[in-house]
């Protein structure tokens, strides 16, 4: 005990005592060795999460449900949607009929500047699917679509063009609310549609999309009461394979599966970046330990004499190490409290309020807790490693050439 | 009665090439002297006093201290030895900057089973107080004289009565008073309280304060002085 409370006091007061600047640029790097390695990181994983995100909210809710493989169709859709929408914990299904339609504007009606693509139209219940996705909050021009609406069409920003989107070449070109674009579907049904909105829903698979009513499609297609998909919200906290099984024992025939069968792209973002997250991680605690053990190691050799000098009055070498792991693990710990606050009282908040911004949506800095108490952890070992091995290192020294040598 | 006895005590450094600091030194120091050894500048005094504090380990011979043989400590004895039965003090003022003068000198009794119970604060402001720094026990040493932090080093290698009392020319740092005061001071402590000394110096005129005195000459003595 006394041992213990002698190294404590030696701690305490070195650190007290300090050079202020030192204590200070010691703490700092900490600071940015704990930063370091949760940054890019969190930067990474809301990057995946906001492509996840995306998908969720402007595609494909959490559940799809499409025709079995001998079908084309889901057939009587609303039996389908009543049942699913009588789970508990489903907020809303919503039916799409998807279809490819050939896309022309002439802005000028001149045959000069035509501008024409292919692209996917898909048709929707305006109301119902206010439930399930967000495409009626990412009006940026215009209104979103109504019930009744017949001949209108809102499409994304990266269709529409002019609107600094990410596939310009291949958009119409700028085409703005009100002008006319002609559309021939892929069963040779030819409309004129009035652009009655364009969204921006900054996820590219969604913004090369047009929307139009499922009245609509349904007098193109020659039928009712159908659809291609009928996508599920659920509420949070509760996994889909739950409500898979579920529907299945609910009689519902159809094929069922996750959204995550449909984020084939994002999912191999999402593996090569928890990769690429693995590999920083690991680079990031390795220069973090280097760096600590390189700080703690200088502070070490600067008080070489002071060592030698208590070893001289007749302290014991476990004092000594236990006194100088102690400031170790003292500077290591600041650096990761004041990290810790640095994140989620600067950082985090910025990226809120100043999200990145990447083709699948605004990225905010996301941090795991199961990360963050692992950085943590981490560099205390590191710290504790760089107080104990070089004191150790000096006190296994003749006491002569820690104080002259 | 001697509470120190050196036989053929030798000192060599390096591998290669050899340096023979001690080649081969005996003697005794009675209890209560104050032994002074001198000699020119590479003579081996220090060496010397660095092999009798336990601070270097000698390449042959035997050190008994209180007929204690030295070379059969552990590293873990000596350095309870060095705590608890030796003082030393420094040529330069080796007392812990980021402590206060008090606190430099209760150091060694936090850990010291010597202390007991004891209130180790209060003894280490007697001890102080003997050294004449009763005004200066919250002081650090940026905020002492070369003199005054001597005279702490003092005080913090007294503090747990230490059988021998080793000084490695405590003056060397020091102007013409206040080596004079230290002296007086150790003369006073070895009078008052006979406390073994054993103090290395190469000034002449320290030798008054000796009662005995060892002359070094290539690693050997060569004279053994009594003072009178």
């Amino acid at each position: 005990m006394d041992k213990l409370n002698t190294a404590l006091f030696l701690a305490y007061k070195a650190i007290v005592r300090g050079n202020i600047g030192t204590t200070i640029l010691t703490i700092s790097v900490m600071v940015l060795a704990f930063v370091n390695l949760l940054f890019l990181s969190s930067i990474l994983l809301g990057l995946v999460n906001t492509m996840n995100r995306q998908g969720v909210d402007n595609l494909y809710a959490n559940i799809v449900i499409e025709p079995d493989s001998e079908d084309k169709m889901i057939s009587n859709a609303s039996r389908v949607m009543t049942t699913v929408n009588g789970v508990p914990g489903v907020i809303g299904s919503s039916r799409h009929y998807k279809i490819g339609g050939f896309f022309t504007f002439d802005r000028n009606k001149n045959n000069q500047e035509v501008k024409s693509g292919q692209y996917s139209v898909i048709s929707i219940d305006p109301n119902k699917e206010k439930k399930i996705t967000n495409i009626n909050k990412s009006i940026v021009y215009g209104n979103y679509l109504e019930e009744n609406d017949r001949n209108k069409i809102v499409i994304g920003k990266d269709l529409a063009g002019g609107k600094s989107g990410s596939f310009e070449k291949d958009s119409l070109g700028g085409i703005n609310v009100g002008e006319e674009v002609t559309v021939s579907f892929e069963n040779g049904v030819t409309r004129v549609y009035e652009v009655k909105g364009i969204f921006n829903s900054k996820f590219v698979q969604s913004d090369k999309a047009a929307f139009i009513t499922n009245d609509e499609m349904e007098s193109i297609l020659g039928i009712a009461n159908a659809a291609h998909e009928i996508i599920v919200k659920t509420e949070d906290g509760v996994a889909e394979s739950y409500y898979l099984e579920k529907f299945s024992s609910m009689g519902i025939k159809e094929d069922i599966y996750p959204w995550t069968d449909y984020m084939g792209m994002t999912e191999s973002f999402s593996k090569s970046f928890t990769l690429i997250r693995t590999l920083l991680s690991a680079i990031a605690l390795l220069v973090a330990g280097i760096t600590i053990y390189i700080v703690i190691y200088i502070n070490v050799l600067n008080n070489k004499k002071q060592i030698g000098i208590l070893r001289a009055i007749g302290i014991d070498k476990k004092i000594i190490i236990i006194s100088y792991t102690v400031q170790a693990l003292f500077y290591a710990i600041s650096g990761i409290v004041i990290g810790l606050v640095a994140l989620n009282l600067i950082l985090v908040p910025y990226f809120q309020v100043h999200p990145l911004e990447f083709p699948v949506g605004d990225v905010h800095l996301e941090i795991v807790q199961t990360e963050l108490v692992l950085s943590a952890v981490s560099l205390t070992i590191a710290g504790f490693i760089s107080g104990f091995l070089p004191t150790r290192q000096i006190t296994n020294k003749t006491i002569l050439d820690s104080i002259w040598g | 009665m001697s509470i120190i006895k050196i036989d053929n005590l030798k000192r060599t450094y390096g591998t290669k090439v050899l340096t023979y600091a001690l080649k081969g030194v005996t003697f005794e120091v009675s209890g209560g002297d104050f032994l002074i050894i001198m000699g020119k500048s590479g003579s081996g005094k220090s060496t010397l006093l660095h092999q009798l504090g336990l601070l270097d380990t000698p390449t042959s011979g035997e050190i008994f201290i209180k007929n204690e043989n030295t070379k059969d400590l552990s590293e873990k004895k000596k350095t309870i030895f060095r705590l608890e039965k030796l003082g030393y003090i420094f040529q330069e003022y080796a007392i812990l900057p980021e402590l206060t003068a008090l606190e430099n000198v209760y150091l060694p009794l936090m850990v010291s089973s010597n202390n007991g119970k004891k209130d180790f604060k209060k003894t280490a402001m007697e001890m102080l107080k003997l050294v004449g720094l009763e005004h200066r026990f919250d002081h650090y040493s940026n905020e002492l004289s070369g003199g005054e932090q001597q005279r702490v080093a003092i005080a913090r290698a007294l503090v747990n009565n230490p059988e021998v009392l080793f000084a490695d020319e405590p003056c060397a740092n020091l102007d013409t008073q206040a080596s004079k005061n230290i002296l007086d001071l150790l003369k006073g402590l070895n009078k008052k309280l006979g406390q073994t000394i054993i103090m290395v110096s190469h000034e002449p005129e320290d030798k008054k304060y000796a009662d005995r005195i060892l002359w070094l000459e290539d690693g050997l003595i060569v004279k053994d002085e009594r003072v009178k």
